[in-house]
């Protein structure tokens, strides 16, 4: 990791202090599910790689036994996407220690390499199960110490990948980072966040669906690149400095990029990427990944860091209705 | 429609409301940080030869002996914190598998990094040892590894795709590796290249997580497969297969299998993560046949559902590790505990009964009764006032003969239950009885059911159907009975307070006497027939059938306040108290208490709430659930301490050092304070530990602490052995002591060579001192002799000086000699002639003895007219002064008496007396003699047979009939002493009649000294003498008289002239 990311690092875990995002997608997110297919699907269904990356980030200061929760992790029943018949697996996996996060290929948008570095803390492979459908299935206890120590990050960081290892349909998710095994209940100071995002969106016009990449220190442009947005509505990013401004969207299995002059008001904030419906459209699944003017990969935080950003209007300038 | 769902939603709602999860309790202890842990994620747990626990946490690896965790961490040289598992093989080198940094192992008490595992960023998830003494080892997702004895580590090849998830090898020494893609076995004959031979049948593409052996034979496993089950495996042929599968009666669909564990009984535990454990109990001990599965969660008081590892102890408790929870004991249980734990009214038990027949346990609570069935920990049945019974207390239950219950309540009287059609009968009321509260009920063998109520005795008999009521006017002594009980002599006695023990048979009460009254809350028998009563207040009285016997406190009993007494089946007495139990096994005297703190974990006992069971296992009713304990179980820690001596802290002036026991320890001389650690470990209850040491070359004495350790203050040179021994909780000591060796060494001057040499150095300086004395000796003997010839010469012309001086000398005393003897003649001339008084007194003696060749003293005799006179006189002096005295005395008493005629005795003294006073002129100023004499002098008259006696200063002693009567003379003598003229001397007559016997004497008879003493004879002896021999013929007088005087002197010289003259008339 060069400085700047460390610095980056670093304001995180300071600003992530009192935050609980344990959540993913979390309530300020507005994500219906996160979305993974089946290696065998077409990525024009909405995801690339077939590969979801998920970080959580746990406070040195905790002793207790932290837990992972999946809701709805098998490939089947309700909330997931059906191509033919239910006939996927999907490989829930958990990693921790050395290299869990700082081995670089860990933090790639594509799965390439050793991704799944690190060691492997528990492994779970959910096919169409009615045990498993939209219920919660808990990965854990897991002793903190477990994950990579991160000072920077704020603490020990375990790496959730989710593989579509078989089958072609898709499997939608959500995630939980649990004091509690068979309750969500956020760990006080934990944090979420991916490099890149595979989500489903709602299917309704006027919804709208938010991701937060984090600026940090030295960012003068962002490159948001979307994957298989199908032209159903628009991206618009709002920041403390950026009232909306419009990226453009990706059509139907391909990848598009916009890229944003960061000002100075933005350094140390976070981005919202909005997503906003404008027809009705259903099981339309997106993958986004931010970068900084240099490629490096920008984390999203479930819980954005710094707040949910609201744009700051200046005195003398009247405010829109 | 409606109506009727609803119905049978309430009915289904009820009895699903009504249904009571009864689970045994379990008296678990859990271990945390705040213990000493450091860490309360425990991956992996054992037990080394010393009997210290090992724990493998995130944050160190520990050690545990029962009281104090000791943490190991990188400080110590391990590789890494965060220990994932261990395995101590059969050299005793412990090997730590880490979380992220290879392998460490421990020898001895030190850690060293397996040098080559450093770089493996992976997790050690499994340990195996083969025959050849080889360790192997799996890193997560990298392959097997093989260490051999010199270290050396080897990449096991086994050609398998999959990650192996855990190993172990059969008794053929053949690897069996668990994968995720199912379980293969291989031979190992090449180690690096282990050949497969074949994957075992019914397991192919399983996740096998665990592989352990089922027995101690290696021949039959278990692998675990989450999501399904445990897989018993055996061999078939060369290869194994699937036997049988344990898997719904896990009771989990998830089945997610945390941790498998074989007990030393081939007992299963499968740890369910999130859901406790399973124990599963097969029917024979090659885990075949049926199995019974218990499982033990947060409903039997396991503190967390999330373990990680499982371990037995060599004493049988069982740990658990889990994950953020802790360590957690479950000790090897004295009792079984049984509750809802749900701290309800159903768990304060009031009374017990155990169907015979079916086993089915009732129980009296305080709202009703419940029917509690064992095999299946359910409440089977709850009967309250819902049920066509009532809402109140049950204080007795009993069932009769033919199979009914009765059931004794606290305020509404007696009802009947026939456990087969589940129907209640009020019989207070059927019988018109009054609705009392009943404590008690027990069945006679003539037909009767008795209670025992608040308001007396009811009688009930069957056959009549008639109930009779007894109370203190028909002969009991107090209508509040507490308890009944019936006897092997059908005896019915009746517990109540303010009594004494009483009972009653055929129609008769009988008060037991030389008792005081005491409340009494029950009483029981024991096998032997002795008779228990436990009073409150008064402890526990024991009574034969003549005497009693009690026990209080002092005797071991918990409380004097005792709530039940009841007989197991091995005819120990148990006691029920407050706060705990007491039992008094039969081959003891006192009673052993069991309490909170001994792990009872139900210690408050409701009065008489005790049953013993068909099997004669007793059962206690508390205010938390029912506590069993089964007679049948062995439930005494027969194992013993696995004692070891941690160490030895030496210290001086010079050396502050610790050694540990492997050492020689061997220390220069001097002072040393040794103070000793060391520790039984038993982790039944290591609080319970005792130790009794001695040290050897010190004290041979065993001596007894509770402490672990031992100072002994001040000792110095010499070997000693500390030999150390220790008990467990019941006290089962070690059969042989574990010791420890040092020597101090002796200081160099008490060395043997140092002392031979110290010998050799001081024979040699004797010698040359003998040398040197030789030689002066020799000098001076050469000196001495010179000396000596000198003196000798000077001697011989002295000697020759001194010759002529002798015969000088010998011939002046020849001379003197000579004149003396002449002199002697001439005092012989003078002295009368014997022969004359021996004329006219034939039967008489004179003892003449003087000291030289004359004497001072004289015997003088006369015959004048018809008197005859007859003096004995002692001069001055002796010798020739004494002769010259007598010639004087002589020659004047002649003349007194035999020229001027004077007769009269005392006029002859006083003439005489005169007379020598003149003749030495005493009487004049300038005259220096002093010589004179004592005198004593006799007249008889024969004729008319009288004697007058007078004395100067002499006595005379006269003997009739052996009567001896003295007559004392004068005081003072004759001249000399006083020089005084004219002094008046005394006569005294005597009547004389034939036969008496008179003397007179000289003093020196009585002054003579005995032979070696210096006491005299003296006049009181003489006089007893005279007495004596009085009888006696006058010469043999004289002779007897001699004898007497020589026996008296021996070798004494005679030291003064002596005359004694003796005369019978």
């Amino acid at each position: 990791m060069n400085i700047k990311n460390s610095i980056v690092c670093f304001l995180l875990f300071l600003f992530c202090k009192g935050v609980y995002g344990q959540q993913v997608p979390s309530n300020d997110e507005k994500i219906p599910f996160l979305c993974t297919f089946s290696k065998s699907a077409d990525p024009d269904w909405g995801d690339d790689d077939f590969v979801q990356i998920f970080f959580f980030v746990i406070p040195q200061s905790e002793k207790n036994p932290v837990y992972i929760r999946v809701f709805d992790p098998d490939v089947g029943g309700k909330n997931d996407e059906i191509h033919g018949e239910f006939n996927s697996k999907t490989r829930f996996s958990i990693y921790g220690g050395k290299g869990a996060i700082s081995n670089p290929d860990a933090k790639k948008n594509t799965p390439t390499g050793n991704y799944k570095s690190g060691i492997e803390l528990g492994s779970k492979v959910f096919s169409h199960d009615t045990a498993y459908d939209n219920k919660w299935y808990t990965f854990g206890p897991f002793n903190p110490v477990e994950g990579e120590l991160q000072p920077e990050f704020g603490g020990y960081v375990f790496k959730m990948v989710i593989e579509g290892v078989e089958g072609d349909d898709g499997n939608l998710y959500r995630l939980f980072l649990s004091s509690q095994p068979t309750n969500n209940k956020a760990i006080e100071g934990a944090n979420a966040f991916a490099y890149e995002y595979s989500l489903r969106l709602f299917d309704t016009k006027g919804s709208v669906s938010h991701l937060y990449p984090f600026v940090g220190p030295g960012v003068t442009s962002v490159q948001i690149k979307v994957f298989d947005f199908d032209d159903d509505g628009i991206l618009r990013i709002v920041s403390v400095a950026k009232k909306g401004e419009l990226a453009k969207s990706s059509g139907n299995g391909n990848w598009l990029t916009t890229e944003h002059k960061v000002v100075n008001e933005e350094i140390n904030t976070s981005l919202d990427i909005q997503f906003i419906k404008q027809k009705d459209a259903k099981n339309n699944n997106v993958v986004v990944n931010v970068t900084n003017q240099y490629g490096e990969l920008m984390p999203f935080f479930t819980a954005p860091i710094g707040g949910v950003p609201k744009f700051k209007f200046k005195i003398g300038v009247k405010a829109e209705k | 429609m409606l109506k009727r769902r609803l119905y049978i939603l309430l009915i289904t709602a009820f009895l699903f409301a009504g249904k009571i999860l009864v689970a045994q309790t379990y008296n678990f202890k859990t271990y945390t940080e705040d213990d000493g842990l450091p860490q309360s994620y425990i991956y992996c747990i054992s037990q080394n030869s010393k009997g210290f626990l090992y724990l493998s946490t995130g944050d160190g690896f520990c050690e545990f002996g029962g009281t104090r965790f000791t943490n190991y961490t990188i400080r110590d040289s391990l590789a890494e914190n965060f220990i994932n598992t261990h395995y101590t093989d059969s050299r005793g080198i412990t090997w730590i598998g880490h979380f992220q940094s290879g392998v460490s192992y421990r020898k001895g008490t030190k850690f060293f990094k397996l040098k080559g595992t450093e770089k493996l960023e992976t997790k050690i998830i499994s340990f195996a040892e083969d025959n050849k003494k080889n360790v192997w080892y799996v890193a997560q997702q990298v392959g097997i590894f093989k260490v051999d004895s010199a270290f050396k580590i080897d990449s096991v090849n086994t050609g398998l795709g999959s990650a192996i998830n855990s190993i172990c090898f059969d008794s053929d020494d053949n690897l069996l590796a668990a994968t995720n893609e199912g379980l293969f076995l291989f031979r190992t004959d090449n180690p690096k290249k282990p050949v497969k031979v074949c994957p075992v049948n019914g397991l192919a593409d399983k996740n096998i997580k665990f592989i352990i052996s089922a027995d101690s034979a290696k021949t039959v496993f278990w692998a675990a497969v989450p999501g399904e089950g445990v897989f018993k495996v055996q061999k078939t042929g060369s290869c194994y297969q699937v036997v049988s599968k344990i898997s719904s009666a896990l009771g989990s669909q998830a089945l997610s299998i945390s941790a498998l564990f074989s007990d030393n009984s081939q007992n299963l535990w499968v740890a369910l993560n999130g859901e406790g454990l399973r124990k599963i109990s097969f029917s024979d001990k090659n885990v075949n046949g049926s199995f019974f599965i218990t499982q033990i969660n947060r409903q039997n008081g396991l503190g967390n559902e999330y373990i990680q590892s499982i371990f037995q102890d060599f004493e049988g408790n069982m740990w658990f590790g889990t994950m953020g929870g802790g360590l957690i004991e479950m000790p090897m249980n004295k009792f079984n505990y049984y509750s809802s734990r749900h701290g309800q009214e159903q768990d304060n038990i009031k009374c017990i009964l155990i169907d015979s027949k079916t086993r089915a346990i009732w129980l009296g609570h305080d709202k009703g009764m419940s029917e509690f069935n064992l095999q299946n920990s359910n409440e089977n049945a709850r009967y309250d006032a819902a049920n066509g019974f009532v809402n109140d207390e049950v204080n007795a239950l009993m069932q009769d003969s033919t199979g009914f219950i009765w059931i004794g309540t606290n305020a509404n009287g007696i009802f009947t239950f026939d456990p087969i059609t589940k129907k209640f009968e009020n019989f207070s009321k059927k019988n018109k009885l009054p609705a009392i509260g009943v404590n008690s009920i027990a069945q006679t063998k003539n037909g009767f059911i008795i209670f025992g109520t608040t308001e007396g005795v009811y009688m009930y008999q069957v056959k009549t159907g008639k109930t009779t009521v007894v109370t203190t006017i028909e002969g009991l002594l107090h209508n509040n009975v507490q308890q009944i009980f019936v006897d092997k002599q059908k005896r019915t006695w009746f517990s109540s307070h303010g009594a004494v023990p009483y009972y009653l048979k055929n129609d008769e009460f009988t008060y037991l006497k030389n008792i005081p009254a005491f409340n009494i809350n029950s009483v029981t028998q024991d096998n032997d027939g002795l008779i228990w009563i436990a009073t409150e207040g008064d402890g526990v009285y024991s009574y034969n059938g003549g005497e009693f016997k009690n026990y209080k406190v002092d005797e071991g009993l918990l409380s004097n306040f005792c709530y039940f007494i009841i007989a197991d089946k091995n005819n120990a007495i148990w006691v029920g108290h407050k706060n705990g139990l007491s039992k008094k096994p039969v081959t003891e005297k006192i009673f052993k208490r069991f309490t909170k703190a001994d792990g009872l974990i139900f210690p408050e006992n409701n009065v008489n709430s005790c049953f013993s069971d068909a099997k004669g296992n007793v059962w206690f009713g508390t205010s938390s659930g029912i506590v069993n304990y089964d007679c049948e179980v062995n439930r005494i820690n027969m194992h013993e301490p696995r004692t070891s001596i941690v160490g030895i802290r030496l210290n001086n002036q010079n050396i502050n050092q610790f050694y540990s026991p492997d050492q020689e320890i061997i220390l220069p001389y001097g002072y040393y304070s040794a103070t000793i650690d060391f520790i039984g470990i038993s982790l039944v209850d290591a609080s319970k530990v005792n130790y009794k040491y001695r040290l050897l070359g010190l004290d041979s004495l065993w001596r007894y602490t509770s402490e672990r350790s031992k100072e002994f203050p001040k000792i110095t040179e010499g070997t000693y052995v500390f030999q150390l021994m220790a008990c467990n909780n019941d006290g089962v000591w070690n059969s042989k002591p574990v010791e420890i060796e040092f020597e101090i060494s002796i200081p160099f001057y008490k060395k043997t060579w140092i002392q031979v040499l110290s010998g050799a150095i001081l024979i040699l300086l004797v010698y040359l001192v003998v040398l040197w004395r030789t030689r002066s000796l020799v000098r001076a003997r050469e000196l001495l002799r010179r000396l000596v010839e000198e003196k000798t010469v000077q001697l011989k012309e002295e000697k020759e000086i001194v010759e002529n001086i002798k015969s000088v000398l010998e011939e002046k005393n020849k001379d003197i000699t000579d004149s003396i003897n002449y002199a002697k003649r001439i005092q012989e001339a003078i002295l009368p002639s014997q022969a004359a008084i021996l004329k006219n007194f034939p039967d008489s003696f004179i003892y003449y003895r003087p000291k030289d060749i004359v004497s001072g003293d004289f015997y003088w005799f006369a015959e004048v007219e018809d008197y005859f006179f007859i003096a004995a006189v002692d001069c001055t002096g002796h010798g020739i002064p004494g002769a010259f005295m007598s010639l004087i005395a002589s020659t004047l008493l002649n003349e007194i008496v035999k020229n001027k005629r004077e007769v009269a005795p005392s006029q002859i003294l006083q003439n005489l007396n005169n007379g020598i006073i003149e003749s030495l002129k005493q009487n004049e100023s300038d005259s220096s003699s002093r010589d004179g004499m004592d005198m004593a002098i006799c007249r008889v008259d024969k004729k008319k047979s009288k004697l007058v006696f007078a004395g100067a200063a002499r006595p005379f002693y006269h003997i009739r009939n052996k009567n001896l009567t003295e007559i004392k003379g004068q005081g003072y003598p004759i001249g000399g002493h006083y020089g005084l003229m004219n002094l008046k001397y005394s006569d005294s007559e005597i009547d004389l009649q034939k036969g008496d016997v008179f003397y007179i004497s000289s003093d020196g008879y009585a002054d003579q000294f005995k032979g070696g003493d210096k006491k005299k004879f003296s006049t009181k002896r003489l006089k007893m003498l005279l007495q004596e021999i009085s009888i006696h013929p006058m010469e043999k007088q004289q002779t007897l008289l001699n004898e007497a005087f020589e026996s008296w002197r021996v070798e004494e010289k005679q030291i003064d002239d002596i005359l004694i003259v003796g005369i019978r008339v």
